[in-house]
Parts: structure tokens; sequence; C-alpha cells
């Protein structure tokens, strides 16, 4: 009696594909097109492991692309899983796809890793399922190992064990071996060998140096060349369809290598390339004619084949697991939890107790005032400072991730943003309480506490700080390098102060159309919190003589911010709204499908 | 179709002519005979015969052409044992040794080759393999002289040439060392980067038109003709050279000084089987006139295989088998492993000498039978008389000076200066993005700004203005030096390391180059913002702006250098300057008062370029603005009356000018030369 789910057929029938080559930039024309796949078949069964073998540009990523319904551009043919049309939603929830890349969360372990991953299952069974594929993968030994300590190997079969935990039936993997040395390359075949015999699950791999020594573990082979295919089935055939037809293989000759170096353009010389060029499309001829190209009629076997479909995990489960993930992530002992919990925790409070060593015993003459004048400008600079830097430093790897999960479908952006703020805005709330609790003495009497100056001075650098934490967030959605999204952050931010801060420019002398634009900025709100705490929630300690000038708040105020007795009830209102609103603007925007130049940003 | 199979048939038969040899040839004999003979007798399974001298080896363009055999013998390597939390281990014993008086616990070591031996003769391709950490890498930096700080050789080691002890010295003159993983700077042309390598490697006394000759004649060599004039180009970022022609280039470097030994790690990684097979043959060729080649290879196809001279096998740090590719056939078959039908040799090697995760027992097993069996072969025997003879072959000619430059400093100098200018005149990233971000700023700026009257709130805006030029020439200018210095960095560790120029030439060349860039920023910057802002008229005021914002721009990428000189890498020095920068940032006197400052950081304000440049400026705006000049309302107290007075307000005064003008200048000499202390210590301490 055959097991559930072990007599699954993908079938490809003549694919042709056609992707546009980039044109090198998201602000460019489009590009030119590009025929990548010309006239494609193969069959994959259940417990088979097919090869997909070529060299660079042959096409192997378009097809494994093609076939889970991830590539751009124009396809013809037919990708059919049990005889029925393999849609993109079929193959996000019944097959899987590892790329190259292996991003994992740091500070994670390898059993965490593949725990919170998003799967039907759940309670007991998941666990049994997550030891099996730790045990099937040689991995149970590093299960307790932290991924950023992982070598290559382990890397690879740990991003198989996260496809293989959701219980495919069908895998694609894209070049699984490379930069692999041959002894795990062999390692990582084998398993993958003996994992799709054990499970019914049928591999389609693509390789560019197959090793002599996973030819055994190879099922069926699939060559490559511009798109066209030079041969396509059984291995075993394989030596006796090109022994037939004139090149037998030598005795000490890999025959994947030899092969594939039949199908392989020689590009060494002008007179090599012509002749390689002509015998290779010999040769995909001769493959289209030795096999004629058959359209499999739908539905063939039956609606009872037809695989089920049982879903995927809700968007709450999954919103569950990358909760968990992120709140494992911050608190995991090792480096990678300390440094999460310092850049959420302390960076703010330390940032700006430098000040103490710079702004006590500040008089009220005009020195002093100038000098206070610096202080708000620097409470600025570092609140949106420190946002800054604490989101480089620890989206990225999120945002990376929700790049290379989006194919799978697994969750939307704004799933993966509300885990994140849950996360990190009770985290910089209570940072800013430590951090007002800093700067107080250094604007007021402690003599005499004020609850209320207090929680202005909260609002105004909790603003501040997850202002810039949002606004970072919205520019590494697009931009992929996190040096270059915080330098166009600080950019906005320091035009941001230098109009509407008051402590560099003064309100008054700006353009009308200026002052009424910096009304919709936060930090003119944040600013006159500030100067509010700083000039006129207390009494000033000043001697007017000769050499001393003691200004008068209510002026310098008018000056500076045009007010000579700023609201702070609508500062407070105002600047909460401007951090609460752009993190539900980012929610929006991540919901967005990306366009292709940023997705091909992010694809590496 | 009958006849196209034909056609198909004749071209696929003439495919592979040597492995068809392979196949009908001397190893079948070779193999009958053994089988005839039977297992017990002891066999002829390699030769130390060198190979018949090349005919050509008197040729030459006036190059003294000079055959090296190279043998080494007793080779026993250790190393630092490499586990996770070293670091903090070793902190740990040196604490509680520091309190507990213990005594000094050596460091457990590794022993990475065991009794190594070999020989590489001069034209022959000598190919050493293993599996990963069979000791490949190891052995080749021994050979070399290049083994990185912690690994040991043990005095008992033997390395000659042509019969005699070699040191490091003799190395450098002789061995040209190609490295896996080829560092250029990416926007010359390969042209261009062989005549700076020519200019820096080749001895002094050859005129600009010998060596010029000498590139072109190794561009020939190399078959890098199609291609000298493109750009070497940035690996993912810059489209240039293949990665065939990057190899080759890294050889026709090594080559320009014709040297008799060569020595590579790796160096078809990361290329496809025709190009890896392009690169070995330029070796091939390379030792057919007469040099010896020594080289690294992970996972060579069949037709690479039977490009090899020699086959080194290397297993556990033992060697395994050295001899002939057809040798080894015999050999393997000999200790019960012959290679299977369909099965790449190569591959087979590599396989039945790893260490298979879950049967390591067995493995290990495996591998001492056959180095064991290789130990007492004819082949082991032969090198051990070999060597133990010390033939005295040719002698050796001493080098004229030990470890001794081959061009002089003046020659060093304009080579680097002269590659630094082409690079500052194509990297895009220095030029165009750096003059169109400086006139973006600058507009923005100047439209922050626009238009300044002399009223109570325009004083303040202007020294707001004033303070924001400082601040965007610092970073501006700091950040781009980071950028591009740090970049080119490895490039210069590694051509440092090969002496091919010093320190201070690198340095002076690279910093001369750049000048005139960090001229024309400020220049643009300023002729733009001081108009539109509306700062003091006059052609000697806008001249004395112009030469302070210069001094900053130059400061800050003095402050640049010294940053991407101490750093470790780029993203090292793009987190410690910002950092660094803010604490002279808070003493310019816009932040706090000049007056405010506390006494236990005075000293501190001293050293910071901010306070000078700043204090400059506003002198230069405000020390003649006379009293009437700002228009004042009469109730507000705040208000200065003249220039003067916002002077005092600052703690400023404007006899101090002089004085920022030469704080500046010192800063830029002094952040300069510790800049080049902190690359010279730097480059000292990686050799």
């Amino acid at each position: 009696m055959k097991m559930i789910g072990s007599d699954y057929v993908l079938e490809a029938h003549n694919i042709f594909h056609t992707t546009e080559v980039d044109g090198g930039g998201c602000f460019n024309g489009a590009g030119n097109s590009a025929l990548v796949l010309k006239g494609v078949n193969l069959t994959v069964h259940s417990g088979e492991v097919m090869a997909i073998l070529g060299s660079k540009g042959s096409g192997k990523r378009a097809l494994l692309d093609v076939i889970s319904r991830r590539a751009d551009g124009a396809t013809r043919g037919q990708v059919l899983l049990n005889g029925s049309p393999l849609s993109k939603a079929l193959f996000q929830q019944r097959c899987g796809y590892v790329t190259q890349s292996c991003t994992f969360v740091p500070g994670l372990t390898v059993a965490q890793t593949l725990h919170y991953t998003p799967t039907i299952l759940s309670g007991y069974l998941k666990s049994s399922k997550v030891r099996q594929v730790l045990a099937d993968l040689a991995l149970s030994q590093v299960a307790h190992k932290r991924v950023e300590y992982l070598n290559i190997s382990e890397a690879r079969r740990l991003a198989i064990g996260i496809q293989l935990v959701r219980d495919p039936v069908m895998l694609l993997l894209d070049e699984p071996t490379h930069g692999l040395d041959p002894l795990s390359a062999y390692l990582l075949i084998s398993i993958l060998s003996n994992t799709a015999k054990k499970t019914g699950c049928g591999i389609l791999l693509s390789l560019e140096k197959p090793r002599s020594d996973v030819f055994p573990f190879l099922d069926r082979a699939l060559f490559l060349c511009l798109g066209g295919v030079v041969y396509s089935g059984g291995t075993r055939a394989m030596l006796e369809y090109f022994h037939g037809i004139g090149f037998p293989c030598p005795q000490l000759e890999n025959p994947l290598m030899y092969y594939l170096c039949l199908s392989t353009v020689d590009r060494r010389s002008r007179d090599r390339f012509l002749e390689s060029s002509q015998q290779i499309e010999a040769l995909v001829e001769r493959f289209s004619r030795e096999t004629p190209i058959s359209d499999a009629p739908l539905n063939n076997m039956g609606s009872g084949k037809v695989p089920l479909a049982y879903g995927k995990p809700g968007e709450l489960k999954v919103w569950v697991m990358l909760y968990l993930k992120l709140l494992a992530s911050t608190f995991s002992c090792g480096l990678v939890g300390m440094k999460t919990l310092f850049l959420r925790l302390l960076l703010l409070p330390l940032a700006l107790s430098i000040l103490w060593a710079f702004y006590t015993d500040v008089g009220d003459d005009s020195h002093g005032f100038f000098t206070k004048n610096g202080m708000i400008l620097n409470i600025l600079g570092l609140s949106y400072g420190c946002g800054i830097l604490t989101t480089i430093s620890l989206f990225p790897i999120w945002r990376k991730k929700f790049s290379q999960d989006t194919p799978e479908g697994l969750y939307s952006g704004t799933t993966l943003l509300i885990a994140y703020n849950s996360v990190s805005i009770p985290f910089s709330a209570v940072s800013a309480v430590i951090a007002s609790c800093v700067v107080y003495p250094l604007l007021l009497d402690v003599k005499y506490n004020n609850g209320t100056v207090f929680a202005y001075l909260l609002v105004a650098l909790w603003s501040s700080f997850v202002l810039a934490e949002q606004l970072t967030i919205a520019f590494l959605l697009v931009v992929k390098v996190p040096f270059n999204a915080a330098i166009a952050v600080t950019y906005v931010l320091v035009i941001s102060i230098a109009l509407a801060s008051g402590t560099v420019r003064s309100f008054k002398g700006l353009q009308p159309w200026l002052q009424d634009n910096t009304k919709g900025t936060h930090t003119r709100y944040a600013s006159s919190l500030l100067h509010s705490i700083a000039f006129q929630s207390r009494k000033l300690n000043c001697t007017p003589t000769a050499s001393v000038i003691c200004p008068k708040p209510a002026d310098f105020m008018h000056e500076r911010l045009g007010l000579p007795d700023p609201d702070e009830t609508i500062d407070v209102a105002a600047s909460c709204a401007f951090a609460v609103g752009l993190a539900a603007f980012n929610m929006l925007v991540y919901l967005f499908p990306m366009p292709r130049c940023v997705r091909q940003k992010f694809k590496d | 179709m009958g006849q196209e199979d034909q056609e198909l048939l004749i071209r696929g038969g003439s495919k592979h002519p040597s492995a068809e040899h392979l196949n009908n040839g001397d190893s079948g004999a070779a193999s009958q005979s053994c089988i005839n003979q039977g297992f017990g007798q002891a066999k002829n399974y390699g030769t130390l015969l060198p190979p018949s001298p090349p005919e050509d080896s008197g040729s030459g363009s006036g190059q003294l052409a000079e055959n090296l055999t190279y043998a080494w013998h007793n080779m026993d390597i250790f190393g630092a044992v490499n586990q996770p939390g070293s670091g903090w281990r070793q902190l740990v014993n040196r604490t509680r040794g520091l309190f507990c008086n213990e005594r000094h616990i050596p460091a457990p070591r590794k022993h990475l080759l065991k009794n190594v031996c070999g020989v590489a003769y001069p034209g022959e391709l000598l190919a050493v393999m293993g599996s990963s950490g069979a000791g490949k890498t190891t052995l080749l930096n021994a050979l070399a002289f290049r083994s990185p700080q912690g690994i040991q050789v043990s005095p008992s080691g033997m390395r000659l040439l042509n019969g005699q002890p070699v040191d490091a010295k003799e190395m450098q003159a002789r061995c040209a060392y190609v490295q896996q993983d080829d560092l250029f700077i990416g926007s010359l042309t390969a042209r261009e980067h062989l005549i700076f390598q020519a200019m820096v490697r080749m001895p002094r006394h050859l005129t600009y038109r010998q060596r010029v000759a000498r590139v072109d004649q190794v561009i020939q060599e190399l078959s890098l003709s199609k291609c000298q004039h493109t750009i070497i180009g940035v690996p993912g970022r810059v489209k240039g050279l293949s990665g065939g022609e990057r190899k080759r280039l890294a050889f026709a470097s090594e080559a320009l000084t014709d040297p008799p030994l060569l020595i590579c790690d790796e160096p078809t990684s990361g290329l496809d089987s025709f190009t890896a097979h392009s690169v070995v043959q330029v070796l091939k060729k390379l030792s057919q006139k007469g040099k010896t080649v020594i080289l690294t290879i992970h996972q060579p196809s069949s037709e690479l295989f039977e490009l090899f001279d020699k086959i080194l096998l290397m297993a556990e740090g033992r060697v395994a088998f050295l001899g002939t590719p057809s040798e080894a056939v015999d050999f393997f078959s000999y200790v019960g492993a012959q290679c299977p039908t369909n099965y790449n040799p190569a591959d087979f090697y590599v396989q039945v000498l790893a260490v298979v995760p879950g049967r390591e027992i067995e493995s290990r097993d495996r591998i001492a039978k056959i180095c064991d069996n290789f130990a007492i072969s004819k082949v082991a025997r032969d090198m051990e008389q070999l060597l133990a003879t010390k033939n005295l072959e040719k002698p050796l000619e001493q080098p004229e000076n030990g470890y001794t430059y081959k061009a002089t400093w003046f020659m060093q100098f304009r080579a680097v200066l002269w590659r630094s200018w082409l690079s500052v005149l194509k990297e895009p990233l220095l030029v165009k993005v750096r003059l169109i971000q400086t006139t973006m700023v600058a507009i923005l700026i100047g439209l922050i700004f626009l238009g300044q009257q002399l009223t109570q709130v325009g004083v303040m805006n202007i020294n707001g203005a004033i303070f924001l030029f400082l601040t965007n020439m610092t970073f501006q200018n700091v950040f781009a030096t980071i950028n591009v210095f740090t970049s080119e960095l490895p490039v210069f560790m590694r051509e440092a390391r090969s002496r091919l120029y010093r320190c201070d030439t690198y340095f002076l060349g690279k910093t001369i180059a750049e000048l005139p860039l960090f001229l024309t920023v400020p220049l643009v910057f300023t002729a733009i913002a001081y108009p539109m802002i509306g700062l003091r008229a006059g052609v000697l005021h806008f001249f004395n702006c112009l030469a302070l914002v210069t001094l900053v721009a130059n400061v800050s990428t003095s402050f640049g250098y010294l940053i991407s000189c101490a750093s470790s890498s780029t993203s090292m020095a793009l987190s410690v300057g910002p950092p660094v920068i803010i604490p002279f940032l808070l003493f310019g006197g816009f932040f706090l008062n000049s007056g405010s400052v506390p006494v236990y950081l005075k000293w501190l304000s001293y050293l910071s370029w901010f306070r000078y440049a700043n204090e400059g400026l506003l002198i230069n705006q405000w020390a003649d603005v006379e009293p009437g000049e700002i228009s004042c309302t009469s109730s507000n107290t705040t208000c200065p009356s003249s220039g003067k007075v916002i002077l005092e307000t600052l703690n400023f005064s404007a006899a101090d000018l002089p004085l920022d003008y030469v704080g500046l200048a010192i800063l830029i000499v002094s952040f300069r030369v510790l800049a080049y202390l902190a690359l010279r210590l730097r480059a000292r301490r990686k050799e």
C-alpha cells in the first residue's frame, strides 16, 4: 500500500519563457526582452531527485522560477502537478523553494529557527516534525547552536529544513552546493536523496559543477544550454542516449561533467565558439526530434487524484510566530541579544547622558540662552540619531527576510510591521522614560518636581525616536544598504531641524510658504515642547548688571518660534500623531507589491 | 539523417583525443602487467626523473632564464587550535595567570602538516589536490614563506632550491605567488594596471620603453590583447573583465619579472570548465618555457586533470601520492582503490582521501593506509635519497640586496601618483557624485537661508547658516574619504606586503592625487551658497570665507584618512567616525557657548576644527559691522547693536582670526601625520 501523498507527479510541458534583461536600475527605461527558455519538458515523480545542469546563463534559475510561478515576463507552456495546472497559490501551499541566500534571524538557535516556521501543524506534532527534520538533515548535533555560528554547510541544510518542516510534495533548490567543498556537497546530495525516498518528496535542483560522486544519487538529469534542452530524462537512459547519437562517455570521465561540457558554449576563441554553438543547436534539435512534444491532457488521472489543498497557516498564527521570533531574538543569550537589548533600552539614555559633560551649570544670561538653544538642538539631533542607528542595526535583517518570504506568500508587510512595532514601541517607551530621567535635571530644577513637565519631555523624546525609526523603516523598503538609508533619513531630518526647530534658523524670518510647510513636520512641535520646558517652566535665576544681559523668555521664544507662549497640549498631540501616523503609513506602504527593480535589488 | 549522424560522430570522436589515449595507452599495459605479476612485489609506480630540458631555455629578451628545482622535506607545521570562544578563553587564562601566579601553560597546537616532502621540477606543472582541510593551502603558504601568524614551521623542515636551503629573502626574489582572491583597483584598465606593476616591479635600471615593451610581451603571452583597454571593474558593481581575464591579469602581474617559480592558490575557483581550462593552459604554457609551476586546485575536470604533469595528493596533512596522473591510477589500484567506470579520477582520489562524516574512523584508517603505502613506495624513497645527497646543481645567484625595493623612491611615488590620479578621474563615486552632491546641498542651504537681512532674527540665522557650512563640509568629506580609502586598503596591504612600494610613497601619492578634488568641492559650495544666503558683501570677505571652508574640507579629509587607516573595515570606519566627530562638533561654539565649556574639557576644544572655523567665519562676517547696520526694535534686549557685541556674546575676538588659520593648518598636518603613522603601523603588523 502506497503512502499518502507518495504518488505525485510534477510535469512541465513545452515551456517557453521571455524575461526582461535588467536595464541597470529603477530609472532606466524598459530593458530588452530575451527568450531564456525554449521548449523545456521535464517530469519528476515522488521520491525522485532531478538535476538541472548548465553553465551560467543557461536558464537554470529561470526554469525553477517558472515552475514556482515567481518569474516575471511572458511564459508559455504548462506546469502540472498531478495533471492539474500548478498555480502560484498551489505552489505556495504544497511545494517549497530553497534559494541560494541563507538568511536567518540572528540570536535564534537552529531548533528555534525551525520551530518558529509557520506550519499547519502545532503543538506536539510540530515538535516531533522539527525533531525529525533535524535528524534527517544531520542537524541534531547543532540544534542548540546559534545560527550566526553555523558554517556554510550547516546553513544550507537549515535553509532546506525550513522548507521540509512544512512537508512539501515538491522541493526546488537553486544550486544548493554552490560554495560548498566537495565533501559537504556530497553529504548534502546524499541527504537530499535519502529525504526524497523517505518522505516521498520530489526534488528538483540545479547544479553548475557536478562531481562524480553525486551521480548515483540523481534519478533524472536535464541539460540546458541557452534555454534549449540537450537532454531530459533518466540518468541511466542518459548514457544510452548519448552513446546512441555518437557521444559515448569515456571510461575515466564523469558523465555529468562530460555532457555538461558538451552543453556549454566554448568561449576560448571565436572558432571554438561558433563550432560549439552549432553542435549544441544540433543536439537540441536532435533531442526534440527524439522526444516528440506532447501536451498532456488535463485531469487525465481523474479528480480523485487532484492534490488536496489544505490551506496555509492563518494570518494570526503567522503573526504570533513572527512576534515570538522577535522576542526570542531580543532576549537571546549571547552577543546578539546583548546588542539588541542595548540598542533598544540603553542607547538613547547613554547618548543623552553625554550632555551632562557639557551643559551643567548653565546660567540664565544671554550666554546661557544661547547654550540652552544648542542643548535643545542636541536633544533633538541625538533622539533622531539614536532612532536611526537602532533601526538600521535591527530592522534590515527582517526586511531581507520579508523580501525572501514574500514569494512564499506567508505573510504581508503589514503583519511584519505590526509584529515588529509590537516589540519595538514598548522598548522605546521604556528607553524614553530612562532618557527623560537623565535629561530632566539639566533642564529643570530637581527641587521642584513637575509631573506635567516630565510628561512633556517624555513625549518629545519618545516621539522623536519613533519618528526617526519609522522614517528609516520607510526608506529601508526601497534602499538595500542600511547605511544609505541612514544617510537619506539623516538628510531629511537635518532639513527638518534646520527649517522647523527654530534652533538653527528662526521661524520669524522664514518665507510665509515655508512657515506654513513647517507646520507639517514633527520637529516643529517637539522643538516647541523642549523650548517650553527649557525657558518657560521654571523661574529664571539672573541678576542684570552692566555686563550681564537678562533676556526675557517670551521675547526669546518669539524670535525663535514665532510664538511667545506655545500651547503644550497641541504640541503633545501633534508630536504623537506624527510618530503614530508614520507607523500607519509604513504598514500601508509595505502592503503594496514592490516594483521589479526594488525586488531585484533585494534578491541576493 | 545518416549524413548528419556521421558528422556528429566524427566531431564527437575528435573531441577528447587525449581521453582515448588514456584509455588505450600505457596505463592498460601497466595494469595488465600488474595483474600478471601479482601483489607482494615492490612496484615502480613513479619516477623522479625530470622532463627533458626545454629547448628555448636560453632565449629571452635579455632576461636570464633560470631553472629551479624546488624540493621540500621533513615539513612539520603546527597551528593554534581554532575553537569558538578561544579569545575569551585566552583572556580568562591570562587573567587567572595574573592573579594566581600560575605557570604559563603553552597553548595547544594542532599538527597541520606531518612530515610532508615533495619536489617540483622546472618545466613541470604540479597540482596539489585534496579535500577541504587536507592542508593544501598550508603547504603552499609554507613553500612561499607566507604562512600567517600563528603558523609555525618546524626548524627541521627543509626547503631547497637547486639543492640549497632558501629563506624568505631569496624566495621573494625568485617566486611569484598568485593568491586565490585577486585584488585590483577597478577603475583602471588592464593595460594601465600592468604598466603600474611594471613601474614598481621591474629592476630600476630599465627604461620606460623597455618596461612598456615587456608589458606588451606579457599581454601577448597571456592572451590579454583583446581586453587590455577594458576597465577591470568591481565584481558585482562595475562590469569589467570576465573571470578568466581577471585570473590571467593576476598572472600577468606576476609574470612581468619573469620569475622562475610560480605558486598559485586555487587559480580556477569561480570559473566554468572552459575558462578554467584556458587559465590552466596559460600556466601549462608558462611551465613549458622552463618555469616551475605549483598550484592548488579544488575540483578539476578530467580535461584539466590531463594537463597536469604531476599531482600531489594530500590527506589529513600527509602526502598520499606524488607522481604523474597515469602513475596515480596504478598506485591506487595497488592499494585496492581502483577508479570505477564513468568516474572522474580527480573526483575519485579526493573522495577516497576524504574524511566522511559518520564514518570517520574507517576513513582515517583508509587514509593512513594509503599514506603509509606511499611512504614506502619507490617514489618516496627516491625522493629521500635525492634530498639526502644535497646535489649541488647550478649555484644560486645571490640577489643584490635583501628585501630591497625594485624601484627608487621617486619612481614609486610617481607611479602611485599616476595610478591614484587615474583612479580619481575615473571613479564616479569621487568626482561626479561629489560635485552633484555638493551643488545640491549648497542650493538647498541657500534656499533655506535665502536673502538674509541684518536684523535681530537675521543675525541668528546667519550664525546658524555658517555652522551648517561647517557641518556639511565635515561630514561630506569625511564619509567620501572613508568610502574610497578603505575600499582601496586591501590592494595596498597586499602590494605593500609584496614590497612593491613604500608606505610613505603610497600615502603621499594618494593624498596629493586627491587634493585637487578637495579644493574644488569647497569652491563650488561657497560660490553657490555664499551669495544666496546674503553673507557679508565684499570680495575680501568672500575669499576669507572660501579659504576657511577649504581648510575645513581638508581637515575633514585628513581626519577621514586617520579614521580609515585606524579602522579594520569600511563599516567600522563609518561607525567610529561620527561618534568621534560629535564631541568636536560640540566645541564649535554653536551648540555650546565657548565661555560655558567646563574646565576639565577645555583642552579638547583646541582639537576641534569646528571651533577655529566657526570663530574665523563669524569674525569674517561680523568684525566690521558698524553700529546702526543691524536694525533693532528698542524693546528687545537680546538684539545686538553691532558686530562687536555679537562676537562678545559668543566669546570670540576679532584679533583671533590669524590663530584660526594657524590652528586649522596645524590640524591638517597633524591628522595626516597620524594617519600615515597608523597606516605604517598597520602595514608593519601585517607582515
